[in-house]
């Protein structure tokens, strides 16, 4: 006996807020992409706010054609900012952060460590600003080369339209969490993370698969080379723990 | 593949070559693996680093012997991408970046990372 034939699923173009169903070049283009037409400052600041309130909106609104300009720009300047940001941090909690990692240097593996928050000069504050462009093209360029892979392996990939240039979009506008480093002390923690959310919807939306596949593909990576990763926030979660009790323990 | 796409993976495959005299400066900060270090085996991407920059000095007998796998991929990677920019300049469409893969295709890369693995922990790199 044959089954009555399903109804279409819904498109996963669709951005959950506006409740019509459209590809993501159809409707409204993300305003980094019309940055020509609305001014760099104001298309910066609207992609941001887009992004950050709504990702899945965002990443609908993105070109389907091969443009790679717009989002490694918008990806450089947001990163820039980023690392201004961190080097900052740097600068002004370096002994505090070298102290509260100080334990972690017994441990082998750990040895030089606290090097990590070695406060930069201003020389390399200069040096990494200027070379931060090229560094960070290398760093997508290799990031989504690896995501395109496990997409490909979890078949995220299969109804795209997007292919390779959709992950590297993603990828890119995702830089976006990297502005969570503006929080001392826990910026890159809740950067990671909101990182990984951010790639959830994108790849969701620019692929046309479902959340919970683009899911596992994001976690491919974090599982295979992050048993490292496991090891070492088990250790940062131990000394952090420690550090907090000690803090408590003041008079 | 887009001409944008295959000039941006040449660049980016010719500036990790023009680098790589320089690439143990650009790794010397980065400290040793936590699994590898507690556990006393490889963890699975174990190597990575260290045949990039055995290929960075043209070693390739020893980093495709020792990190088969990562040395591949970096041959892979970089070959690729100038490919791609080469035939892009000369005016030839280089082939798209493939959106499916077969079972045998998944089943062979799984087995292949997990064979490396094992390469790694039975060889102690």
């Amino acid at each position: 006996m044959s089954s009555p034939p399903l109804p279409p699923a819904p498109s996963p173009y669709r951005p959950p807020s506006s409740g019509g169903s459209r590809p993501p070049s159809a409707g409204p283009r993300l305003p980094w992409e019309e940055r020509d037409r609305l001014g760099i400052g104001r298309a910066f600041v609207d992609t941001v706010k887009l992004l950050v309130n709504d990702p899945s909106d965002g990443f609908a609104r993105l070109r389907r054609d091969g443009d790679l300009t717009s989002p490694m720009l918008f990806g450089i300047l947001v990163s820039w900012i980023a690392v201004l940001l961190s080097q900052l941090w740097n600068m002004l909690f370096a002994s505090t952060m070298r102290g509260v990692f100080e334990g972690l240097e017994d441990i082998e593996g750990f040895e030089g460590f606290r090097e990590v928050f070695a406060a930069p000069s201003l020389l390399e504050l200069i040096i990494t600003l200027v070379f931060w462009p090229v560094f960070y093209v290398i760093i997508v360029f290799i990031g989504s080369a690896v995501m395109h892979l496990c997409l490909l392996l979890v078949g995220a990939t299969e109804k795209s339209e997007t292919g390779f240039e959709g992950t590297l979009k993603v990828y890119a506008y995702s830089t976006i969490a990297w502005l969570a480093v503006a929080l001392p002390f826990i910026g890159s923690l809740v950067a990671s993370i909101w990182y990984l959310v951010l790639e959830v919807f994108g790849f969701a939306v620019a692929h046309r698969t479902s959340q919970g596949r683009a899911l596992i593909a994001v976690l491919i990576p974090i599982i295979l080379c992050c048993v490292c990763g496991l090891v070492f926030s088990l250790l940062f979660g131990a000394v952090l723990y420690q550090f907090i009790q000690q803090f408590g323990d003041m008079p | 593949m887009s001409r944008q796409l295959a000039l941006l993976w040449g660049g980016v495959a010719a500036t990790l070559m023009i680098a790589s005299p320089w690439a143990s400066g650009f790794t010397g900060g980065l400290w040793a693996c936590a699994f590898k270090s507690w556990t006393g085996y490889a963890c699975p991407t174990c190597g990575t680093t260290r045949a990039a920059l055995l290929l960075a000095e043209l070693d390739f007998a020893t980093a495709l012997s020792l990190y088969p796998l990562p040395a591949l991929g970096w041959i892979l990677f970089l070959g690729g991408g100038l490919a791609a920019a080469v035939l892009t300049l000369v005016g030839q469409t280089p082939p798209g970046i493939p959106t499916r893969l077969t079972l045998t295709g998944r089943v062979a890369i799984v087995s292949a990372v997990g064979l490396n693995w094992a390469y790694s922990i039975a060889t102690g790199v």
